[in-house]
């Protein structure tokens, strides 16, 4: 779980910390640093885990801009294997600034006690009994990290390097989830815009009988999800509906013949209330197949939220959530949200950060250790606990609509 | 942390209530659009005062919280008499207050209690120059125009102004509420 955030000129954070409890919402007014944040933790992440060189990460652009200092600095406090480990890493320019950036510094401990260093072009391994192990020179436009395989006696650092490779960060955008899949997807991109690939994916590693038993609950007649082939190793991602009474429509691309009741599932589930409800008076229950993109923007989303909920919030992940209740309606991320809060509570360090502005989130979370992020005249961003200082009584959301909060 | 903070909070009833009431602070050059002033309307169809009786108190306590803190707070509340008079109305709504466990209201406070009789309909064609009864029901389904809006907030700020003697048409509950608009304008 992450615990600590450091970060010093990068973008709009100088000297910036912060702490993160399992449950944590990140809130504030827009260009506050929230979504800064989130691109700090997968630009270490896609630094250490997969491979991508400092160049394109760091520096350039993502300094600070009215600062001139050539370095960039990062930490990170992360908990679990049963300790906690520190991260550090220190990105600069050797010589002119004209030069390719490059590590001045990694380094890795776990309880205070060195597990990996690479410093000055040299990598440092250690054991798990932190004793010196391998040291080479390394190229020092990249992390070594992504390059240690799992060994027997580098547990720590292999933890470590699974955790920060599974940090999630998803921030759904309808406009761009399409519904082909050209290959499977093992992680879902920030966009979800890879999501029919990684449920493609999913579906080869493991059943989604509770992710659709929650889509029956809150998309009406929704029944299954499925990859049709769609020649030259495409996989088409189709959605069966049920329509009550009413012929369904059928997709002429795909040649899917409408059927009658039951609705062409694979799996035989349990029905749900709506599907319950039908008696033997009520017509006959047909079904259409959709294609994915056919879909509303919320209904989108909302599929891709519940497929993380169920696929990636587990045990000992995090997963951050920058403004998930765009396009979803009030009383369609509520269920969403219980189960979310559910699964942080059930599953050991599972941790989930959110950032949003959406009332319903607020009242549920920020009272209890949100972190109000600004940038006051704009400066550097700023991050305190949200409060209400003047006791007002009022909600979370009253406080923040009125500019209360924090005053 | 933001400077869009809302400093006057607005609570009424209906549209008709915060269309005159921030048609009102505009005239009088504040700005009167939200977050400035955050309006807080009564979204229910009918029953409307009701949900205002019930929000006062809350509303009392936050702005007065907020006022000890900031110093900048106002409150201004719009409520229609209907069937009661303007006192007996008034009356409503400083008992929900004292029922909720708050101090009584300080004839210094920033809290200002606007009460048309019968509704505020009947202000508004007051204003126009029309002669009305507070016992007229002057609610129409259309609402007033944007035309008689405009003229009718001519009209009071008009007529609170220090010194200045309302028209023959000003009716007793709105006569009562002027120094209550000149406070907040």
């Amino acid at each position: 779980m992450l615990e600590r955030l450091y970060v010093d000129n990068y973008r709009c954070m100088v000297n910036f910390e912060c702490r993160f409890g399992s449950k944590q919402l990140i809130l504030g007014p827009n260009g506050g640093g929230k979504t800064t944040l989130f691109n700090v933790l997968g630009t270490i992440r896609d630094f250490c885990t997969n491979g991508v060189p400092a160049e394109n990460l760091f520096l350039g652009f993502s300094q600070t801009r009215w600062q001139n200092i050539p370095e960039q600095t990062f930490e990170m406090d992360v908990s679990g294997n049963g300790g906690l480990y520190t991260f550090r890493l220190v990105v600069g320019y050797s010589g002119q600034p004209t030069a390719r950036p490059r590590v001045l510094m990694e380094q890795v401990f776990f309880e205070g006690k060195p597990i990996y260093r690479f410093l000055r072009g040299e990598v440092q391994l250690f054991n798990d009994n932190h004793e010196e192990k391998e040291k080479y020179p390394f190229d020092w436009s990249r992390s070594a990290i992504a390059t240690i395989p799992e060994r027997a006696d580098n547990k720590k650092l292999s933890w470590f390097k699974r955790w920060l490779g599974a940090l999630l960060l998803i921030s759904p955008d309808p406009h761009r989830m399409f519904q082909l899949a050209p290959m499977e997807a093992p992680v879902p991109d920030v966009f979800l815009s890879n999501f029919a690939g990684w449920y493609r994916h999913l579906r080869q590693e493991s059943d989604d009988y509770k992710l659709r038993e929650d889509l029956r609950e809150v998309i009406p007649g929704f029944q299954s999800m499925d990859l049709k082939d769609a020649g030259m190793g495409n996989r088409l991602l189709v959605l069966t509906f049920s329509v009550n009474g009413q012929q369904g429509r059928v997709m002429s691309s795909l040649n899917v013949p409408t059927t009658t009741s039951p609705a062409p599932t694979s799996i035989n589930v349990p029905t749900t209330a709506s599907q319950g409800s039908t008696t033997s008076t009520q017509p006959p229950q047909t079904s259409s197949l959709y294609s994915f993109s056919e879909l509303s923007d919320g209904q989108r989303v909302l599929i891709g939220l519940y497929t993380v909920l169920h696929f990636a919030l587990r045990s000992g992940a995090t997963v951050c959530f920058d403004e998930p209740d765009n396009f979803i309606a009030l009383k369609e991320i509520q269920p969403w949200l219980d189960k979310v809060l559910e699964r942080v509570d059930e599953e050991a360090d599972t941790q989930v950060l959110f950032a949003s502005h959406h009332p319903e989130l607020l009242n549920r979370l920020a009272l209890t250790g949100g972190l109000v992020l600004d940038r006051p005249e704009g400066r550097h961003t700023r991050v305190q606990p949200f409060s209400d200082p003047a006791q007002t009584g009022l909600s979370p959301a009253e406080l923040v609509s009125r500019g209360w909060e924090n005053e | 942390m933001s400077d869009r903070v809302s400093e006057t909070i607005l609570l009424c009833e209906d549209d008709e209530h915060e269309r005159l009431t921030k048609a009102y602070l505009k005239k009088c050059g504040q700005r009167s659009q939200a977050p400035t002033v955050r309006s807080i309307v009564a979204s229910e169809q009918g029953g409307n005062d009701a949900w205002v009786l019930n929000r006062f108190p809350k509303e009392l306590h936050a702005c007065r919280q907020r006022l000890k803190r900031t110093g900048k707070t106002r409150l201004i509340v719009l409520i229609d008499a209907d069937k009661y008079s303007a006192e007996d109305r008034r009356r409503q709504l400083l008992e929900r207050a004292t029922a909720a466990g708050l101090a009584e209201l300080a004839p210094n406070e920033p809290v200002a209690l606007l009460i048309p009789k019968r509704n505020i309909e009947t202000w508004i064609r007051a204003l126009l120059g029309e002669k009305v009864s507070e016992e007229q029901d002057c609610k129409t389904s259309h609402g007033p125009s944007k035309d008689q809006i405009r003229q009718a907030v001519e009209k009071l700020y008009e007529w609170s102004r220090p010194n200045a003697i309302p028209g023959s048409s000003c009716v007793p509950s709105l006569a009562a509420a002027l120094a209550d608009w000149r406070k907040i304008g």
